[in-house]
């Protein structure tokens, strides 16, 4: 390159799953080219679920993610009785969304205090961020404790659980046993709106962007499990018509795939889309607690995630609050249904976003066919532009400065890579 | 005056020699009457996870972590306290939980006053390839000598 045109290259994002790198070519004062290079090797679900019995999908797909294993259990199992006909309802359903509630605080926990926050503190890490704000992550990890509470009793245990199944639990719990958690629950509730108060201090940088969000929407509740899938630019569709709407594509310096709007390309989808979509279905309390930091739908500077994320563990703990208050014992731990030849879709709100799975099966319920498109592919293309739109501030930032300020971009939508970039080493060439 | 001593096992037991601090805290249980030593309150555990040792952190006086670590030649037991535990390969921070050492130094950041004393029993292992049930023999034989280093390090404590 010439006339004084830069390359920011980040050789080593390192990823949950696998590596990643970044690229960001700047002409004048402008980005000209930005690569999310995700080398994350090919894990192949897809093609191995194929021939695998229906009732396997759950817990196989939930190897996927050691964050987020329920909201993978999830989706599949909603596609699965897609696919049968067959209805959870009640109790049953309750005791869903206290599970997907405790998946929720679990993941945003950790980023919100671990691994985020230090970030707007301006330290290299949480640990570091622990010697002088080790009030707050003890805090942090307190919460997330009551949120592996949650899915350690429904699940048997805290990551990858295995008390789910088609149509339910293979095992419902007691009242009694769930009501020892109510104190703790009460307590992160209220800890987190603490927390929101704190971190609403932050700086936050100003940018702002036209974000196409992208999430369910149910008619009543803030979306977990079910909804249709909308958007702020007009889309409101039910989930078999997803493929219709987005198509995932391959470019050539990332193994994981770009999922983008047939219509008109990159989307976001996760708390920020949630929120902005959904802020009508919080409780009056949640909105209130929002309002009190000044945060509204819709909100566009994805840096404010982290206020959002604390905004949603809230939620999932008055949501658990109230599943747990309520619960009855069902007579049933699970529905049941006979298998048929059909095709099943499922989506559920995943913490970091729309989380799809769409299933065909013969009449046995062998798979044929397995589609998933995971929350961090439809983001990546998003995350692209986020950089696109931030590189005339990178450009006027010393080079460990604008080495942050990448890695924080990056960290706002929480994606798999989001943790390690931490270590990132950034290098600027001189053309 | 009662001590509350942990010893902890950390493990995968489906990684091969990665599941010799599960073995060994087996062998210590199968010894357990040797290990109540007077006045010194002995339990435990097992984690898959190092984030499963802050809890642990928060309610010890002495905690004993007993694992693998990549080093040669497998089969080796050394005692280690944190920072010597820093030298050896671990896995980075991330959404998805952070290392032993790692967990260990940030509970000691968060739980000063709690944790008098942590030490790690480490158990040299060669890199695990894959699925594996079992220990390898070298690996094996070292499962009774990290026993006795655990047993060791609480008797000197309880002086």
């Amino acid at each position: 390159m010439s006339n004084g045109d830069r390359i920011i290259r980040v050789n080593y994002l390192a990823r949950v799953e696998g590596e990643g790198s970044l690229l960001i070519k700047l002409k004048g004062d402008q980005a000209a080219e930005v690569q999310l290079g995700i080398f994350e090797p090919p894990r192949f679900f897809e093609a191995f679920l194929r021939g695998r019995a229906h009732r396997e999908v759950p817990d196989i797909t939930s190897r996927i993610c050691g964050i987020c294993p329920v909201a993978y259990m999830m989706s599949a199992c909603h596609a699965m009785e897609d696919a049968l006909g067959i209805r959870v309802t009640g109790q049953l359903r309750a005791l869903r969304r206290l599970l997907y509630a405790g998946e929720w605080v679990e993941s945003h926990a950790l980023h919100v205090f671990f691994l985020h926050a230090p970030d707007f503190l301006g330290y290299p890490d949480g640990f570091a961020m622990a010697k002088e704000h080790g009030e707050w992550i003890r805090k942090g990890l307190r919460i997330k404790k009551a949120g592996n509470a949650i899915v350690a009793l429904l699940g048997g245990r805290e990551i990858h659980p295995v008390n789910v199944r088609i149509g339910g639990f293979y095992r419902a719990p007691t009242r009694a046993e769930l009501e020892p958690l109510l104190p703790e629950l009460r307590w992160a509730r209220e800890a987190c709106t603490e927390s929101l108060m704190w971190m609403s201090t932050f700086s936050f940088p100003s940018l702002e962007r036209d974000y196409e969000f992208v999430a369910l929407r149910h008619d009543e509740e803030y979306p977990f499990c079910e909804g249709r899938v909308v958007s702020s630019k007009g889309l409101d569709l039910p989930l078999c018509e997803f493929d219709a709407h987005f198509e995932e594509e391959q470019v050539p310096y990332s193994n994981a795939l770009h999922a983008r709007v047939r219509e008109r390309g990159a989307y976001l989808c996760g708390p920020l889309a949630r929120f902005n979509l959904n802020f009508d279905r919080l409780s009056p309390e949640i909105q209130a607690l929002a309002a009190k930091v000044g945060l509204g739908a819709p909100c566009r500077n994805p840096f404010k995630n982290i206020l959002v994320r604390l905004i949603e563990m809230a939620h999932a703990f008055e949501q658990a609050i109230s599943v747990i208050e309520r619960y009855e014992l069902p007579a049933e731990p699970c529905v049941s249904a006979p298998t048929r030849a059909s095709t099943g879709f499922g989506g559920t709100e995943a913490p970091r976003g729309l989380l799809y799975h769409r299933y065909q099966l013969d009449d046995e319920g062998t798979i044929l066919d397995a589609k998933i498109v995971a929350p961090t592919s439809q983001n990546q293309k998003t995350i692209e532009e986020d950089l696109f739109a931030l590189a005339p501030e990178l450009l006027q930032l010393p080079h460990e400065d604008a080495t942050r300020r990448a890695e924080q971009a990056i960290r706002n939508h929480d994606p798999c890579i989001s943790c390690a970039t931490h270590f990132l080493k950034l290098r600027v060439e001189q053309a | 005056m009662t001590r509350a001593t942990r010893i902890v096992g950390i493990g995968q037991p489906f990684a091969g020699d990665d599941g010799v601090g599960l073995a060994v805290v087996n062998e210590l249980e199968q010894m357990s009457a040797l290990v109540q030593v007077s006045f010194v309150q002995v339990s435990f555990a097992r984690v898959a996870d190092a984030m499963g040792l802050l809890p642990l952190i928060e309610s010890s006086e002495l905690l004993v972590v007993v694992d693998a670590v990549l080093a040669s030649p497998a089969g080796q037991v050394k005692v280690l306290d944190v920072d010597e535990l820093s030298s050896f390969p671990s896995c980075r921070a991330s959404s998805h939980g952070f290392g032993v050492a790692k967990a260990l130094g940030l509970g000691t950041v968060l739980y000063p006053a709690e944790t008098r004393e942590i030490r790690i029993v480490a158990v040299c292992i060669d890199r695990p390839r894959g699925y594996a049930v079992g220990l390898s023999p070298v690996v094996a034989d070292a499962v009774r000598v990290a026993a006795a280093r655990v047993l060791s390090l609480v008797a000197s404590c309880a002086r």
